[in-house]
Formats: structure tokens, C-alpha cells, sequence
């Protein structure tokens, strides 16, 4: 049904029609508007092809989606400085509302212009140029946000190419034109053959005029060759169509000819290394959209190097006698005429027979001319159609696709002629197939066109004999049958008054439709002129079809080739010999070299000697078995660091399954390589620490399961007989932690809690000491430290290490520190010697006065007993107030075995030693003020060390005072609760103090104010507070004398044991 | 009625006070009991013969300064000290000070009865002194000085013809003199009036020196 709808709607577009389609309506809004400045006039060739490129380009962005506006500046006609003014005027009139994104020139003369008039035109619009010799952008100077694609004119490699083509070349002529552009030109063909002047004599083609020039060089030696260039105005001052002046040169020229732009090759130069102004205007607008794409511009314009092609013209080729086999590589061969003979030779013997027959029947009727004058002109058409029938058989076979065009059009205008019709047209079916669009039209004279595109719907009889493959055909309009009443209705809309539809038949498909009409009159269709329409129709599905199959085979090449230049990985193609034959931009940009340098075996200078061995054995065995490779070797950047890139070549295959070389990709990764190092490096270093450790370290999951185990780990397990598989990887540990718990062993409990605490989060480590005689005669004491395993999957980290020598050297430590307390002890007790024994003897005194005054009560004639009993009351009183002294002295002198550390109270701490010493204090006159706090934290130690702490703080105050002759004699001893779970004791005194760089010096052993003293006081109890967890300093009081601060720490911030 | 010998009691040791208190009073003593120096100083004089027994030690004003205090108001009353084991520099200075005894602690309650009666009759006997003094006194008050320095040289052992030969007097005169001496000095014979001028201790005064 779509066919069908499609062949309606093809149908309906030949119709000639009135209609005129009003082509300045609103614009839908678009995404980005793009002039295009060109210098030279829209028919110039180059321009053509340039615009296709860009249009091609810019047409197939969606993101943004581009509007095109294009000016022909035409320079070179117009100079004039009024012009000029004018036509910046008219710019401005009319781009000015747009709001232009982006201005794109072609030519020097266009960037020039644009540069130029800028700030009017378009302030601050990003300008990219394109087929501009480099020497012009010099002289505009670089604007800002100004980039493009240089003019690399070729002309040494074209002379390159001519020196194999024709080795007994000796001289060069250049021809060129006077205006600027062409001088440029021709200055820069003359530095390009420079690289051959030893070999070659070079000149230029003398010669004012084109017609000079032309006669010039039909003179010209026969070891000669022409170099033909830009020609867009003569030495008198003649514009000229550069091509057509080639084209001039060329055919005149008595040797061959060589261009240096693509759009000469075609017009008899031999051809070259030319510029394709196509890849020209296709590398400009990618350009452009990646800046419209926000991309930043390139640090500096495109060499132009990549628009630069092999074209070489078969004919020309063929006329000079030069050998195809002696062309470069990958050369673009066009123009073959080798076989129109054969392949259409019985058309064009069918079309020189009917002429011959038709000439003889012409001649015959010519006799009856007045008679026959109808039949005559009937003749006459037929015999030109049939000529023109047989011209283009003959002709599209050999056209290149660009020229299929204008030559169909040609054909059209002629077939109006011919024929006599008001219009023809040839229409494509739509790409959706509701509907067929106009490619080709012919009009007579004062006809009006048609529509773009015709609906299947607007004539659907029409439609559905054309897509049955029928010719339709009426003479008036009366004659179509009842049922095509809306194909009446349509035509009669369109101003048809007679028709001839043709379908075009390409492959057995209906790809379009061939339509003549008349407008002015009526017609009648002879059997004999369908019949060659239909020939007609055949002809043009031919060359339409083949036209359009080498567009997208073009399409298809530019489209690689854009695609590859913008690909983020480096791409490269080669021939079926293992050529080079491409690389694109990325890897030019890599490289930073040439293309010329890259191609054929040139890229290999970039390869690291080192991997040029192995890098070719591996490229060959692939190649020979034309498999897929990947190979990593090092390959020079354009700052000459080697960076190490992943080639990856995959072989591709023609249509027919030949094999045509390979496609392959680089990709640079030297960062990923480094990293990939760095990481095993890393990985390697942390097994290695983790292996060396001297602990027993086991690594286990969140459940508690071993995952790694250390070497000693391993082979404590192994040197006590451990069951690997309770104790190695894999086994959990927690299960074996419950297994002890259950066999009693005392140290389960407390690793059990500690290794969960560690995996459920609750504690950020554990540590665990416990002793086990693990096999050994003697017990040993080991650590236990759990640390999380900082990995979001969890687990832990459990180290066992062997301290039993730690613990020894502490208890030893501790047992000297005892024997050193207990000395100072001694000695200090000794001090107090005479206050304690005055402590001692009050009790004794009032008790030995209590019990001689009893028994004087009791001894008299009557006894006075209540006193007595009294006295009794006091002497047991007295007696206890004794033996109380004598503990708080046996508490602190007394050696006893170590106890262990219970929670004690620090307010009685002080209060017992107080007692022990007021005695002492009030023989030296010192007044002591208590200031105890309310509830100072219980803390954790040895009661008797501790007391002795505070003797020697209270003693050394006194001794402070006591070394001072007047002043306060006052010691305040004072305790408090501090922040956080910490119990304060401060003794300060009103002595002479020490200056504040002494403060740390006091608690030095041996450093005494007294001359008898062994200054161990302050060392000793510094030594004891620290061992347990506290801290002892001194300050200075504002008015006079020391504080000392003892801080103990209170059990509840004991650390875990 | 004559009133009980009372013992001050100084001891900053309650214990002690009530121990002490106890004992002097089973022997009789009248017992007061000071927790210091000042409370002590404060009491008015007593009549009785007294004695004060302190601790050396005491805070605040010790055993020294009470003992320093009391020699310039009641130089008569003495003091006993009780002193600790090895207190030998306090109790020269105690001592120096007119301490009349020591006792060491620990000590028998005879020791401290000993001390106790000892300190009390050298009250007594310094208050008898005191009185025979005052009388002396008040009697030689009475003579003109011709009438003394007939006293003085009749204590001298001179005779009437040799105080007559120095004075240049005639003997009937210095006989009257020496009459009206014995009567006034209330004595009956030179012997008693020598060996009151004697007991009232050193000579007085206002006694010129003898001429050589």
C-alpha cells in the first residue's frame, strides 16, 4: 500500500502546476545560525563543491541543528570602495536581527571582508575560514577567535607525481592569474616545486592576457610540463572563470597540464595533488560545530593538509599517453571512457542507424514539404530525439556523478524544445513514500514551475497505474475515465491540460516518474513518442541511480572519514599490501607529523626501536592470517616522549569478500598502564608488611571467619599442633573463641567480647592481655589487639603478639620502684621521727596518768570509784588513739606484697597522711587549711604509695616554708572531682617558690633544697603517680610559693585490660 | 583558813589535760586546766602558793612565750615543763628563763608529785621572802639618814667608839643613834637586826657602797 500511495504521489509532482511555492514564510527557529561568506561568485566550481561539503556537514548536525545563510562577495568584480560600503550596508540590513552564531569564509578575500568589517557585521562572532592561503590570514593578522582550515596547495607532490608519469621532464611553467589571490597562488606552486629545482628549470608561463597565456603555452617544449593555478583575473584585467581558464590552457597546451585544485581535474588538466575544496568546506564545518558545540578552537588553524587528494582525469591521462600503474597510491582515477562502446554500442548503433534511415526518410519528405509539413516536424522531433536519446546514452555512462546533474537538466530543456511541451520534470519517490519530490524541472518559457512535492492522495489514479509500471497518458483532460476524478480536480489546479507520466524503473523497483505537460494547449501523444519516453525514462533511472549510488558511496567515505577524524581513539586504515594508507586527525595530532609522513611505512619511525621487531612479527602473522590483532608497544608523541598505546587492527573485507587491508585503533595507555603498576606495586608491598610482621596476625571477615593469615601466624599454629583447619583460612574464629569459652579457658571471655565489640562497630579497637602456658613449661603472656578492617565489607584485623618480656621488664620495674618507694619511705619516716613519737607519747603520757591516778582513787579508805572508772574510759580511749598512729605509720613504712589495686577514697588518703604529719608541722609553726573536695572520684592504685605521694608533697611544702626566714607559714592541701573522671590533689605552700624554668627540674632525682636531703621525694612520687595512669606538676602561686597537682585517673576511664 | 596550793594545768592535748588534772587532784592539788598560754594569762593572781605545769609545744603561743609573759607579772610563780624525748635546745632556753623543773614524757606520777610539791614550796618560800623584804623596808623607811648610816655600819660589825672615830662624833651620840635604830628597826639585839637585814635577800637598794 506505501508503494502504492508513493507512486501516486510521484504521479501528482510531474504535474505541471501554477502553483507557486512561497519559499519566504515564517522560519521554523533553529538551533544555530552559520553565514557563509564566499569570495568568489556562486558558479565557480570550488565554491560548489566547498558549499556541498559544508552544507553535507553542517545539514547532518541535529544537536544543534544549523541554519545555512550564505553570501557570494564576489571581490574581485566588485572592488569599488562605494560598493564595498554598500554592500556592508546591505549585510548588516539583513543579518543583523538573526543574531549569528557563527560566520564561516571561504577564500582570502571573504576572511579579509569578514575580519574587516567584523565589529559592524557581527561583533564577537567566532569567524572559521576555510581555502585560505596561509599568507592572507598572515596579512589580516590573527584575530581573535579566528580559526579555520589553511590552503595547503600541493604543488612539489603533483611535480613528484609528474616526475614518475613522465621521466624525461625538464622544465616547468606555471600559469597563474594577476589578481591577488592568484599571485598568492602562484607563489606558492613556485615555493612547492622548489624542492625540485636542481632537477627541474622552472618558470612562468609569460603571457599577459588569458589569450597570451593560451598561445604561450601551445609552444611550449615537449620536455615540459604546465602547472596551471588560480586564474580569477588576467594581466589585462579580464575576470575569468578560474576553471575555464584552466580548462583554456589545458586543451591548448602542446604538453600535459597539472593542476593544483580539484575543480580543474575534469576540464583536461592531467590532474595531481589537489585541493578538494569538498574536504575543504566538510573539515571547516566540523570545525565550526564543534565550536558551536562549545568546544574550544584549536590552538591553532587545521593545516589543510587533510583536504588535499590524488585526482587524476582518465582522459588526460589517456591523451598524453601516461601510464595509470606510475600514479600514487589510493589515486582517485575519474573520467574512464574506456568502454561507453561496448556497453552501449547497440544504442548508439540503433541511434546511428535510425539517424542514417531517418535522414533518407527526412530527404523523401522534404519533396512533399508542403504536403507533408505536419509529418515533417514530426520528423524533425523525432530525428532530434532520437539524437538526443542516443548523446546521452552515450554521455551519462561516462559523466562522473557531479555532472549527472546539470547534464539531466540540459537534457530537460532540450526535451522542451524538442518536444514542444510547457514542462518536464523528473521526481523522486519521498524518503517516507506518501509522497514523490521534484529533483529535476524544465519549463518553457512564462510556464510557471510546480510544487516541490505532490501528495499520493491528490492523484491517486494517477498514482496507482505508475506504480503498476504503466505509462499514463491523456490529451485533454476530459479524456481521463470517470473514476480519476480527483486526479481531475488536481491537474486542472495545477493548469495541466495534457499529460505523459513515465514511471522511472531502476532494479525492477519504481524509483520515480518522468512527466511532460502542456499547459497552454492540448497534445496528443503519438504511440511511437511513448515509446521513446519510455527509452527516455530508462535512460535517466540509469544515470539517477547511478548518480545516487556513488553519492552515498562518497557519503559513506566522508562520513568515515569524519568520523574517524573525530573519534577520541587514534584510527588508521591500510591497503591489502599492509600499507599505511590513512590516519586521521587524532593521530596527526599525536604524532604531530604530516600525513605524507605517516602514510605507506612512514608511521613506523614513531614506533620504539625496542618494539619494532616484536610489533611487526605479531602485525605479519596476523596479516597472513588475515586475523584480528592487538598489540601494546610505544609509539613517539609530538614532544617526542614515547607513550604506550594499544593497537588494535581488525582485517575488512570488500563487497565481494576480497580482502582489502585492515581498519585498527590506538588507544594511548601509558596512564593506565602506570596505574595498573602502581596498583600491583601497592598490593605486593601490603602482602609483604603483612607476611613480615613479627605478631600472629589474622585478618577475618565480618562473621568472624579467618580470611588471611601471617607466616607466624601460620607457624605458631603449626609449632603448637593447632588444627589447621580450626585455625587457618577459612575456619571462623569466633567459633573457635565459643569453643574455649566452653572449655573454661579464662582468656575466651574477655578476647570474645573484644573481637565482637571490634565487628559489630562498638568499639573503634580492643585490646586483651592474657597469659597461657600454652605447651611451654613456662607461662607466657600474650596481647591480643583487634583493629576493624577499614573495607566497607567489614571485618577485622587480630593480632596476637608475645609480651611476656614486656611484662617482665614491667614488673621489674615495678618491683625497683617498690624497693625505691619503700626506702624513701623509710628515710622520710625518720624525719618524722620526733613527731610521731609526739604523737605516740600524748597518748601514752595521759594513759600512764589515767592508770597511776586510778589506782590512787582506788587505794584511799573510800575509793572514789566513778572517777576511777573514768580514768578507765580515758586510758582506753588514749589507747586506741595510740595504735591508730602506730597503723597510719605501719601503713606507710610497712612492706607488704603487692595488693591488688582497689577503688580508694582520696579525701581519706589525705586525712590519714595529715595526721601523721600536723604534729611536724605545728613544731615548725606552719598552719595547714584542709579544703577537701565534696565528692572527688574514687581512683584506682596502692593506698600506701599513694599517701606517700601526698607525705612528700606535704613534707617538701613544709621544708619549702621552713627554708624561709618571715612570711606566711601556711600549706593548703586541697581536692576536687575534674573533668573528665579525674580526681585532683593540690598542695600549695607560701615557701620560697623556684623560678619557673625550675619547675620541671624539681621532680628530678638527687635535686634537693636540703643539704641533708636526698632529693627523692618529688622523683619518687612522680614515678608512682605516672605508673598509674596520673599526671604531677608544679606552678607558681600569684603571691608566693609552689602548687604541686597530682591528677588520678578515676577507674572508670581505666583502660580496658 | 589557809587555801589549798593550786596547779595551772597548760596542755593543748585535751587527753593530756584530764589525765594530769586527774592525778594532781587524787594528791590533793587544787587543778585548773588551760588549752593555751593566753587563757592561762588571763586568770587573775591567786593567794595560795600556785605552780603553772605546761606542755613546751603548744600552737599558737608556746610554753617559751607563756613562760616569758608570766616572769613579768608574777615572777615568783613557777613553771614546770613537760618536754618530748630529745628537746634539749627548748629546755636550755626554758631553763634560762627560770623554769624550775623538767620532766621528760613519759613520766611516774611521784616524778611529777616531786615537781609538783618542789615548785610549790619555792613559791612558798619566795613569797615568805617577799614579805620579810617588804617589812625591811617599810622599817628602814622610818630612820633619818643619820639613823641608816649608823644601821649600815652596826651591820658591818663596827663599834660604837669606831663609828664614832669615822663619823667624827662623840661616842654618846652614836649610842643614842644606834638606840633609836634597834627601836625603830623593831630588833633587840644587833645579831637579829643583821639577820633580818640578811633575809631580806640582797642589800637594799638605795644602800650606798660600803667604803672600803
Amino acid at each position: 500500500m506505501g508503494r502504492r500511495a508513493t507512486l501516486i504521489a510521484i504521479g501528482l509532482v510531474l504535474l505541471g502546476a501554477a502553483l507557486v511555492s512561497s519559499a519566504s514564510g515564517a522560519e521554523a527557529p533553529s538551533g544555530a545560525s552559520v553565514l557563509v561568506l564566499y569570495a568568489q561568485p556562486q558558479i565557480v566550481p570550488a565554491v560548489i563543491d566547498a558549499d556541498q561539503g559544508i552544507r553535507a556537514t553542517l545539514n547532518a548536525s541535529v544537536s544543534p541543528s544549523v541554519r545555512i545563510y550564505t553570501e557570494y562577495l564576489d571581490t574581485s568584480s566588485f572592488a569599488s570602495r562605494e560598493l564595498q560600503r554598500a554592500l556592508v550596508d546591505f549585510l548588516h540590513t539583513k543579518y543583523a536581527p538573526l543574531a549569528l552564531d557563527l560566520v564561516m569564509t571561504g577564500g582570502g578575500e571573504a576572511l579579509r571582508f569578514a575580519v574587516a568589517h567584523r565589529a559592524r557585521l557581527f561583533p564577537d562572532v567566532p569567524i572559521v575560514f576555510f581555502a585560505v592561503n596561509r599568507r592572507v590570514h598572515d596579512a589580516v593578522a590573527f584575530a581573535p577567535n579566528v580559526t579555520g582550515v589553511w590552503l595547503a596547495t600541493d604543488a612539489g607532490a603533483t611535480l613528484d607525481a609528474a616526475l614518475r608519469l613522465q621521466p624525461g621532464l625538464r622544465r616547468v611553467a606555471v600559469a597563474g592569474g594577476a589578481a591577488g589571490p592568484d599571485r598568492l597562488n602562484r607563489a606558492e606552486i613556485r615555493r612547492g616545486l622548489e624542492r625540485h629545482a636542481e632537477r627541474v628549470e622552472i618558470a612562468d608561463l609569460p603571457g599577459a592576457s588569458l589569450d597570451d597565456m593560451v598561445r604561450e603555452a601551445a609552444t611550449l617544449p615537449a620536455d615540459t610540463v604546465l602547472f596551471i593555478g588560480s586564474v580569477v583575473r588576467d594581466g589585462a584585467g579580464r575576470i575569468t572563470m578560474p576553471a575555464d581558464a584552466a580548462a583554456r590552457l589545458a586543451a591548448e597546451a602542446s604538453v600535459p597540464a597539472y593542476a593544483v585544485f580539484e575543480s580543474h581535474v575534469g576540464r583536461g588538466v592531467v590532474g595531481g595533488r589537489v585541493v578538494a575544496f569538498r574536504a575543504q568546506g566538510i573539515a571547516a564545518a566540523a570545525l565550526a560545530l564543534d565550536l558551536l558545540r562549545g568546544a574550544p578552537a584549536p590552538e591553532a588553524p587545521l593545516s589543510g593538509e587533510q583536504a588535499n587528494r590524488w585526482v587524476f582525469d582518465w582522459r588526460a591521462m589517456d591523451r598524453w599517453r601516461l601510464d595509470e600503474r606510475a600514479l600514487p597510491p589510493g589515486s582517485d582515477v575519474r573520467y574512464r571512457v574506456a568502454s561507453p562502446w561496448r556497453l552501449y554500442r547497440w544504442y548508439i548503433v540503433g541511434g546511428v542507424v535510425l539517424l542514417l534511415l531517418q535522414s533518407g526518410l527526412i530527404g523523401g519528405l522534404l519533396v512533399h514539404r508542403a504536403r507533408h509539413r505536419r509529418a515533417a516536424r514530426a520528423l524533425t522531433e523525432r530525428v532530434s530525439f532520437e539524437a538526443l536519446l542516443a548523446e546521452l546514452s552515450a554521455a551519462f555512462n561516462a559523466l562522473p556523478a557531479s555532472e549527472i546533474d546539470p547534464t539531466v537538466e540540459d537534457a530537460l530543456r532540450r526535451l522542451v524544445r524538442t518536444l514542444g511541451v510547457d514542462r518536464v520534470a523528473l521526481a523522486g519517490r519521498t524518503r517516507g513514500g506518501a509522497g514523490a519530490s521534484i529533483t529535476h524541472v524544465s519549463t518553457a518559457p512564462g510556464i510557471p514551475g510546480l510544487p516541490a512535492r505532490l501528495d499520493a492522495a491528490e492523484v491517486p489514479w494517477t498514482a496507482a497505474r505508475l506504480d503498476r509500471g504503466e505509462i499514463v497518458h491523456f490529451s485533454r483532460l476530459a479524456d481521463l475515465p470517470a473514476e480519476a476524478a480527483t486526479d481531475r480536480r488536481c491537474y486542472a489546479r495545477l493548469g495541466t491540460r495534457s499529460l505523459v507520466a513515465v514511471p522511472l524503473v531502476a532494479g525492477g523497483q519504481v524509483v520515480g516518474v518522468m512527466a511532460l505537460s502542456t499547459t497552454a494547449a492540448e497534445r496528443a501523444w503519438p504511440r511511437e513518442l511513448l515509446d521513446r519516453l519510455h527509452l527516455m525514462a530508462e535512460i535517466f533511472a540509469g544515470a539517477l541511480l547511478r548518480r545516487r549510488a556513488e553519492a552515498l558511496l562518497h557519503e559513506s567515505e566522508e562520513r568515515f572519514r569524519l568520523m574517524a577524524d573525530h573519534a577520541p581513539v587514534m584510527v588508521w586504515l591500510s591497503g591489502a599490501d599492509g600499507r599505511c594508507t590513512y590516519v586521521n586527525r587524532r593521530w596527526l595530532d599525536f604524532t604531530g607529523r604530516a600525513p605524507e609522513q605517516e602514510l605507506g611505512r612512514g608511521w613506523l619511525d614513531g614506533v620504539h626501536a625496542d618494539d619494532l621487531a616484536e610489533r611487526g612479527r605479531t602485525a605479519r602473522h596476523a596479516f597472513d592470517a588475515r586475523r584480528e590483532f592487538v598489540i601494546e608497544y610505544r609509539l613517539r608523541r609530538h614532544d617526542g616522549a614515547y607513550r604506550r598505546v594499544l593497537d588494535q587492527g581488525v582485517p575488512r573485507f570488500a563487497a565481494d569478500g576480497t580482502f582489502a587491508g585492515y581498519v585498527g585503533s590506538c588507544v594511548d595507555v601509558t596512564e593506565l598502564r602506570a596505574a595498573e603498576r602502581t596498583l600491583l606495586e601497592s598490593k605486593l608491598l601490603g602482602a609483604a608488611i603483612f607476611t613480615s610482621l613479627a605478631g600472629q596476625v589474622a585478618a577475618v571477615d565480618r562473621e568472624g571467619v579467618i580470611i588471611a593469615v601471617n607466616d607466624a601466624w601460620f607457624r605458631h599454629a603449626a609449632e603448637h599442633g593447632a588444627d589447621l583447619a580450626r585455625s587457618g583460612v577459612g575456619a571462623s574464629y569466633l567459633a573457635e573463641c565459643h569453643r574455649a569459652l566452653v572449655a573454661g579457658e579464662p582468656q575466651a571471655a574477655p578476647a570474645l567480647s573484644a573481637i565482637e565489640a571490634v565487628l559489630g562497630g562498638e568499639r573503634p579497637h580492643a585490646v586483651v592481655e592474657y597469659q597461657c602456658q600454652c605447651h611451654e613449661p613456662e607461662v607466657r603472656w600474650f596481647q591480643m589487639l583487634v583493629e576493624p578492617l577499614r573495607r566497607p565489607e567489614g571485618g577485622a584485623v587480630i593480632c596476637h603478639l608475645d609480651i611476656t618480656d614486656r611484662r617482665r621488664a614491667e614488673d621489674e620495674a615495678r618491683r625497683r620502684r617498690e624497693e625505691l618507694a619503700h626506702a624513701q619511705r623509710l628515710s622520710t619516716s625518720g624525719e618524722l621521727a620526733a613527731s610521731l613519737a609526739h604523737e605516740i607519747n600524748q597518748p601514752l603520757l595521759a594513759i600512764l596518768s589515767n592508770a597511776q591516778a586510778g589506782d590512787r582513787l582506788l587505794d584511799g579508805a573510800e575509793p572514789d570509784l566513778t572517777e576511777a572508772r573514768e580514768a578507765l574510759r580515758d586510758i582506753a580511749a588514749d589507747a586506741q588513739r595510740a595504735a591508730d598512729v602506730i597503723r597510719a605509720l605501719r601503713s606507710l613504712v610497712g612492706r607488704r606484697a603487692a595488693v591488688p589495686d582497689e577503688p580508694l577514697d582520696v579525701n581519706d588518703l589525705v586525712t590519714r597522711v595529715v595526721r601523721l604529719v600536723r604534729h611536724d608541722l605545728e613544731r615548725r609553726s606552719i598552719a595547714l587549711r584542709m579544703d577537701l573536695g565534696a565528692d572527688p572520684p574514687p581512683v584506682v592504685g596502692d593506698a600506701v604509695q599513694l599517701q606517700q605521694v601526698i607525705l612528700n608533697l606535704l613534707l617538701n611544702a613544709s621544708e619549702a616554708i621552713e627554708a624561709q626566714a618571715g612570711g606566711r607559714r601556711e600549706i593548703r592541701v586541697s581536692t576536687s572531682r575534674t573533668a573528665p573522671g579525674e580526681a585532683a590533689i593540690e598542695v600549695a605552700d607560701t615557701g620560697p617558690g623556684v623560678a619557673e624554668d625550675q619547675l620541671e627540674r624539681i621532680f628530678s632525682a638527687f635535686v634537693s633544697s636540703k643539704p641533708d636531703g636526698l632529693g627523692l621525694g618529688l622523683s619518687i612520687s612522680r614515678s608512682i603517680v605516672q605508673a598509674g595512669g596520673g599526671r604531677v606538676w608544679a606552678t607558681r602561686n600569684p603571691g608566693a610559693g609552689l602548687t604541686l597537682h597530682v591528677v588520678l585517673p578515676s577507674p572508670t576511664l581505666v583502660p580496658v585490660a | 583558813v589557809s587555801q589549798p596550793p593550786l596547779v595551772l594545768v597548760a596542755d593543748d592535748d585535751a587527753s593530756v589535760r584530764r589525765a594530769l588534772s586527774r592525778l594532781l587532784r587524787t594528791a590533793g592539788f587544787a587543778v585548773e586546766t588551760y588549752a593555751s598560754a593566753p587563757a592561762l594569762l588571763e586568770r587573775p593572781s591567786p593567794d595560795q602558793p600556785v605552780c603553772v605545769v605546761s606542755d613546751v609545744r603548744m600552737p599558737g603561743d608556746s610554753g617559751l612565750d607563756l613562760q616569758a609573759r608570766l616572769q613579768q607579772t608574777h615572777p615568783d610563780i613557777p613553771v614546770v615543763f613537760i618536754t618530748g624525748h630529745g628537746d634539749v635546745p627548748t629546755s636550755v632556753r626554758a631553763m634560762k628563763g627560770g623554769a624550775v623543773d623538767f620532766l621528760e614524757k613519759p613520766f611516774t606520777d611521784e616524778q611529777l608529785l616531786d615537781c609538783v610539791r618542789r615548785a610549790l614550796e619555792t613559791h612558798r618560800h619566795r613569797r615568805a621572802e617577799h614579805t620579810a623584804r617588804q617589812i625591811l623596808e617599810q622599817r628602814l623607811a622610818t630612820l633619818t639618814p643619820r639613823e641608816r648610816d649608823v644601821l649600815q655600819l652596826v651591820v658591818a660589825g663596827l663599834l660604837n667608839k669606831q663609828i664614832a672615830g669615822r663619823r667624827g662624833t662623840a661616842e654618846k651620840t652614836v649610842k643614842i643613834h644606834r638606840g633609836r635604830v634597834m627601836e625603830k628597826m623593831q630588833v633587840g639585839s644587833v645579831a637579829e637586826l643583821v639577820r633580818m637585814v640578811e633575809r631580806a635577800g640582797a642589800p637594799p637598794p638605795w644602800a650606798p657602797a660600803a667604803p672600803a
